[in-house]
């Protein structure tokens, strides 16, 4: 299957070494991230948990392999929850 | 009340049930270690290595089904544990590493014996912690243990600054924890527990594929009772063996590279594969495009990063093994599969893979044969890694859960001694049988020295062949028998274990093993038997790498003959 383009957004605590753990899941399975962007702490909807932290990545690889990447990466204790947001027109 | 955080780390480990740790002092950890007295529930076993401490809190929580405890200070002390970290994390052992590190003000400075241990074994923990604040500590813990014992259970290293050990803070324990990122789903979904049930329904020739995951759910009476119902033979993955009787009418033994040739051929044949708590290892599917090319695959595990990781899957359940089965259960119906398990038994017949050939020889299987004799099959057998692992696999027959302790996923050789240490420590009235090879012994050998000083009854059985013996079966079937490295000198184990006060007898006939394995079960404390069996004993049958079951080799009719003189090196002649 050919590469495409993915944008994987991820909900992290805010706590030092995620990014570390999360771009070793990449690095492991050798993909090359195209971008990393790191937005500022956010609160959830009510409120109630401070100290989360999106990260938003961008890279290519097959869909499948970025399924089984995308579970690795919520494998990690720090990892909230991992989307795969990616749309027709990213390219 | 403030306490210091040495102290906070005893507190915690003695509310987390914590009884026995095995470790070894240095700079950094001299102050915990100054504290442990105070503690006088916590009994810190002093091991030679660290590697040996890590391996041996891993066998013991394996024998226990406790989670294990290990200390090493800073730097080397940190890096010696790797390797059993390694091994508890691709095995999926509660064990819990506690590092010294250097002072917070000189992390980051190459400080003398400082190394980023959470760092390097970031890949090979379940989650790791570097403790900045004392305040942060007992919380920790917490984590640290609900995340060792839950879920898929796995190694966490807890990496403490020196004065984070001495600075003081309030104390109290929490009793619950908070991680947002940590949710493991324990019950299966229904729509997929219900679209398995009618897979398994409708199945002429099930097979259930059954792995560790049964082990540490405890699912052994859900396993047995959709076995039977539905009459699906069982077969096991290495770590799965004893999670269902050995000497059950349904089981089938282990699968894959040096699996019986009619478990493979029943996976080669099923039409509905149920692979329970296991993770399609490439050493269990051999090549992944010819693995059970017949079968609808239905997979439970509690990792969904499991699911469609190595092969296609059609009918994933992540969830817990235990609370997925009973949910199952209750939707498969009683069936007959007497003519899809009269076939099995044919393959059974036809190819015997476990008999023993009749031979003047010592052959190691022999060996085993005859320790699962003795045991009554009832020892804790710890193996190392490599041909001696495979033979008791083979040849010992488990019929109780967890008395297999087994490097499995990374196979490290070493892993036998030290694990069959903290194997006995956790149960002291049970007999533990180390089985390992000379390679792999030599590896851990200083661990003799912790045997001696607990007076740890561990009975030892070395499958001498003066080889690493796998490597250099590889050798002769795949490389024209180029025995390149894999000769190997060995020390006088006999003389190694007197030096150790350790009693020990040497085995060279096959009439002398009974009577040496009667003398070690009978006797009180530690024992070791040095049996030189046949050198170039290879291990069968086997899957080539990267081959399929069609083209699995078996115990030829004639052995190979020897194509060395194999003349034993000896330290005395090099």
């Amino acid at each position: 299957m050919a590469p495409t383009k993915h944008i994987l957004l991820a909900l992290v605590e805010d706590k030092p070494g995620v990014l570390n753990r999360m771009s070793n899941v990449f690095r492991r399975r050798g993909f090359n991230i195209h971008s990393v962007n790191v937005l500022e702490t956010i609160e959830t909807e009510d409120g109630s948990r401070p100290g989360l932290t999106r990260v938003a990545i961008v890279v290519s690889g097959s869909a499948v392999i970025l399924g089984q990447v995308r579970k690795q990466l919520e494998k990690i204790i720090d990892v909230v929850k991992v989307l795969d947001i990616t749309t027709e027109d990213v390219a | 009340m403030k306490l210091t955080g040495a102290q906070i780390l005893c507190e915690g480990l003695v509310k987390e049930g914590v009884d026995i740790i095995f470790g070894f002092p240095g700079g950094a950890v001299i102050p915990l270690y100054d504290t442990l007295p105070q503690y006088p529930q916590l009994r810190h076993i002093l091991v030679r290595h660290e590697q040996g401490a890590a391996h041996a809190a891993d066998g013991y929580a394996r024998a226990t089904g406790k989670v294990g405890v290990c200390f090493a200070t800073s730097g080397p002390g940190a890096t010696n544990l790797v390797t059993g970290i390694a091994n508890a994390f691709l095995d999926s052992v509660p064990v819990i590493a506690v590092t010294g590190q250097v002072r917070r003000d000189f992390i980051g400075r190459d400080a003398f014996q400082e190394t980023d241990i959470t760092g390097i074994t970031l890949p090979v923990t379940k989650h790791n912690y570097l403790v900045m604040d004392v305040n942060d500590l007992a919380v920790v813990i917490k984590q640290a243990f609900h995340l060792a014992r839950t879920g898929r259970p796995g190694p966490i290293l807890i990496d403490i600054p020196r004065d984070v050990f001495l600075e003081q803070a309030d104390f109290s324990y929490p009793d619950r924890v908070d991680l947002p990122g940590y949710r493991p789903t324990l019950q299966g979904h229904p729509a997929q527990i219900k679209k398995a049930a009618k897979m398994i329904n409708e199945a002429r020739h099930p097979v259930i594929i059954a792995g560790r995951g049964v082990n540490i759910s405890k699912a052994y009476g859900e396993l047995k009772h959709l076995a039977e119902m539905a009459q699906i033979p069982v077969v096991t993955t290495l770590l799965g063996i004893g999670c269902f009787p050995e000497e059950h009418a349904l089981s089938y033994g282990m699968v894959g590279m040096h699996g019986m040739v009619y478990a493979n051929y029943a996976i080669e044949n099923a039409d509905v594969l149920i692979a329970i708590g296991m993770r399609f290892d490439d050493r269990v599917t051999g090549k992944i495009s010819a693995f059970a090319p017949h079968a609808h695959i239905v997979h439970i595990d509690i990792d969904p990063a499991e699911i469609g990781k190595n092969v296609r899957v059609d009918v994933p359940i992540v969830g817990d093994v235990k609370m997925v089965l009973q949910a199952l259960n209750k939707q498969i119906a009683p069936v007959d599969h007497l003519d899809w398990i009269g076939q099995v038994d044919d393959w059974r017949r036809e190819h015997p893979s476990i008999d023993i050939r009749d031979d003047d020889g010592l052959l190691p299987q022999y060996v085993v044969r005859q320790i699962y004799e003795i045991t009554k099959g009832q020892a804790i057998i710890v193996t190392g890694v490599g041909q001696h692992q495979m033979w008791a696999a083979q040849h010992y027959w488990f019929n109780k859960p967890n008395t297999l302790i087994s490097s499995g996923g990374l196979g490290a050789m070493g892993f036998g001694l030290p694990a069959a240490f903290g194997a006995q420590i956790g149960c002291p009235d049970a007999p533990v049988w180390c089985i390992d090879g000379d390679g792999g012994f030599q590896m851990t050998i200083q661990e003799l020295g912790s045997i001696a000083q607990e007076q740890a009854p561990v009975k030892i059985a070395i499958i001498n062949n003066g080889y690493l013996g796998m490597v250099r079966q590889w050798q002769q079937l795949f490389y024209k028998g180029r025995y390149v490295a894999t000769p190997i000198s060995c020390p006088d184990f006999v003389k190694v274990a007197e030096g150790y006060c350790i009693s020990a007898l040497r085995v060279k006939h096959k009439e002398e093993v009974i009577p040496a394995i009667e003398q070690a079960m009978a006797y009180q404390g530690p024992f070791l038997i040095d049996f030189m069996v046949e050198p170039e004993e290879n291990v069968y049958p086997m899957i080539p790498p990267g081959a399929t079951v069609a083209e699995s080799i078996e115990e030829p009719k004639q052995p190979i003959k020897a194509i060395s003189d194999s003349k034993r090196l000896k330290v005395s002649n090099i």
